[in-house]
């Protein structure tokens, strides 16, 4: 812990001095780059109006750090620091203790620095990695995120690290600890293959190849996901006519008794479209075998779920939509919808407002409601967040 | 005898010069300002409103009609987002994300970024040359320089977003002096004006672009080049997914 605190001064410090050297004279410094944001956030969450309100806050900085070290090396280390105070961290059993778990290798990159019963100090390192690129080649070695999203809410060729559309404060997501290596044949074609180690020593690696062909990026995949299943999986991007057409589906089969069990399918495809008036409108669909595996029995199991690339939809299908709009150029409103009729018809709705206050300053207003039946129970949960962002 | 066979020379060069095609002209215009191969420029957009500014500031690369790449520096929350235009198809690199996005057609006729530049202007979807047929339909003066007022139709085959351009190109140095951009129903959307004329990198060319739209009263986007370098050293190995990632 002690290790730790010094590693961040130090780390901390080396931000300052290069933030404040870059833009002098060129020396080692200017070829360092630094940003970020700095939010402040209050979340606010009820089942009714009338019930007990629930209003938790959270500070949360982000330093993105990149020293490109010459023609080839760059390293690049990233952090979120958070302090999170409020109802939340008081009435959730465990809740500091969940913000500092770590699923990665190197979970030592995790770390509460300080808690109480209803504060929590957290620091989180999740991109740290040294990149090698010569020619045609690029070898990441370290924390990072491996994208394989082609579809928008949901991700099955996303298996190093999936997403879930509810947290959308944390668009940047964990990082994998991995070894990558990525290979351009040409412009617009990449072959990768990558290998993560996780805090269990559970194993994904996998490969995969993206090419532009007819107009489309198409993409296969192959690989061993978290030691237990194979997967295979491959996804799309392009245009039916004016409509952007993208989707992606993955075939996870278990290695145990690999001829007695049956795989699982995963698919998402969906539609979108921008009208003159800058309009756009997002369709997608979902269809995921492994739902009745995933036993929900709480609203808790539902949002809380441990993120795998199987456990991003809820639902045997689950529908989505989304329309956002430029009410004014500095005022973005959005509306996205999520049905799930395997959770006794289920629904997800969260509206937003984001406001454009100056260059680098924005506020937003979201709001979530989740109504359907978990575990044999009706349940709806509101919430409501309030964000101010500075960004530098 | 020597003298008046110079003298038919210089009035057949003169008559000539003055029939000039008008798509030549168009030509030249577009060469002087996108570089006849290539251009590299650092640019600042600043969004004009009543109440309130807002500035992006880019850099940008070119190659032929076909490649180009953007780069974006500032704001902040966008800065390191990356397009990159290969012939007809594009893709935007969004660091904070780590991931390639295949661009819709549907989203080239949106403002670029907020503003009213469109994604088709900055990636230069459409070639002024090869895509329209021009005109002159007759000549005119903007800002003290004697221009040719030039008719652009859309040829049938392309996939331009506009139903009619008018441009004014001056006679000397060939500067696109204003530009007006008409919807497939013939009316106005907007109007383009080349003004602060420069010389950058060897060559008079206006150094600030006013877009103003034609329904939106005391709205307008301005487009100021700080720095520009035309046929630079520049490969098609350049415009790639590779490199758009590691682009500063």
């Amino acid at each position: 812990m002690i290790t730790m605190k010094k590693l961040l001064l130090i780390f901390i410090l080396s931000l300052i001095i290069s933030a404040t050297k870059a833009r002098e004279k060129p020396s080692v410094f200017s070829n360092m780059t630094l940003n970020g944001y700095l939010k402040y956030m209050n979340t606010t969450m009820f089942n009714d109006l009338d019930s007990v309100w629930l209003v938790d806050n959270l500070v949360h900085n982000r330093l993105n750090y990149r020293w490109y070290i010459n023609d080839k090396f760059t390293l690049a280390i990233e952090m979120r620091n958070r302090f999170i105070y409020g109802d939340l961290v008081k009435f959730i059993d465990g809740y500091a203790k969940s913000i500092e778990e770590d699923n990665g290798y190197f979970n030592f990159l995790t770390n509460n620095i300080t808690d109480g019963s209803s504060y929590v100090l957290n620091t989180a390192f999740d991109r740290a990695y040294l990149e090698f690129n010569s020619d045609n080649w690029v070898v990441t070695l370290g924390r990072q995120r491996i994208n394989w999203g082609q579809a928008f809410a949901w991700n099955p060729n996303d298996i190093f690290n999936s997403y879930s559309f509810f947290d959308f404060d944390y668009e940047e997501r964990p990082g994998s600890d991995a070894v990558r290596i990525q290979y351009y044949p040409n412009f617009t074609s990449v072959a990768e293959a990558a290998i993560k180690i996780d805090k269990d020593n559970n194993i994904t690696a996998a490969g995969l190849y993206r090419f532009n062909k007819w107009s489309y990026d198409i993409q296969a995949l192959g690989g061993i996901i978290d030691t237990s299943d194979y997967v295979v999986g491959a996804g799309w991007s392009g245009s039916i006519w004016d409509l952007g057409f993208n989707g992606e589906f993955s075939y996870f089969h278990p290695q145990k008794n690999f001829s007695d069990s049956s795989g699982v399918v995963i698919l998402s495809a969906g539609l979108s479209y921008m009208f003159n008036n800058s309009l756009n409108v997002s369709i997608e669909g979902n269809y995921n075998d492994y739902f009745d595996k995933l036993n929900i029995t709480s609203f808790n199991d539902f949002y809380f779920m441990p993120l795998s690339v199987k456990t991003t939809s809820y639902s045997k299908f689950s529908w989505f939509g989304q329309i956002t709009y430029p009410i004014h150029p500095l005022l973005n409103g959005t509306i996205a919808l999520m049905y799930f009729p395997s959770l006794g018809n289920g629904y997800f709705l969260m509206p937003s407002l984001s406001y454009s206050v100056s260059n680098n300053f924005e506020c937003a207003l979201y709001g979530q409601i989740f109504e359907g039946k978990f575990g044999g129970q009706y349940d709806k949960i509101t919430m409501l967040f309030l964000r101010f962002r500075y960004s530098f | 005898m020597k003298k008046n066979v110079l003298l038919l020379g210089l009035i057949l060069s003169f008559v000539f010069a003055n029939a000039q095609n008008a798509t030549e002209i168009i030509k030249k215009a577009d060469d002087k300002w996108n570089g006849e191969k290539s251009s590299q420029g650092i640019m600042t957009m600043t969004i004009v409103r009543p109440t309130w500014e807002r500035t992006i500031q880019f850099k940008i690369w070119s190659l032929e009609d076909d490649y180009s790449m953007t780069l974006i520096t500032a704001p902040a929350k966008e800065k390191g987002q990356a397009f990159l235009k290969r012939g007809t198809e594009m893709w935007n690199w969004v660091p904070s994300i780590s991931r390639m996005i295949k661009l819709p057609p549907s989203m080239m006729a949106d403002g670029w970024m907020g503003s009213d530049y469109t994604n088709d202007d900055i990636l230069k979807e459409s070639s002024m040359v090869v895509d329209f047929t021009h005109e002159i339909i007759g000549n005119e003066t903007i800002d003290g320089w004697d221009c040719w007022k030039i008719e652009m139709l859309p040829k049938e085959e392309s996939a331009v977003v506009w139903g009619k351009i008018i441009r004014w190109v001056s006679k000397d140095e060939y500067l696109m002096m204003k530009s007006e951009y008409y919807d497939e129903d013939e009316f106005l959307v907007k109007t383009e004006l080349g003004t602060k004329i420069k010389t950058m990198d060897g060559r008079k060319i206006p150094s600030r672009i006013e877009i103003v739209p034609a329904d939106k009263e005391n709205q307008k986007t301005i487009v100021e080049i700080n720095e520009i370098k035309f046929n630079i050293n520049i490969q098609n190995s350049f415009f790639s997914q590779q490199n758009m990632k590691r682009l500063r």
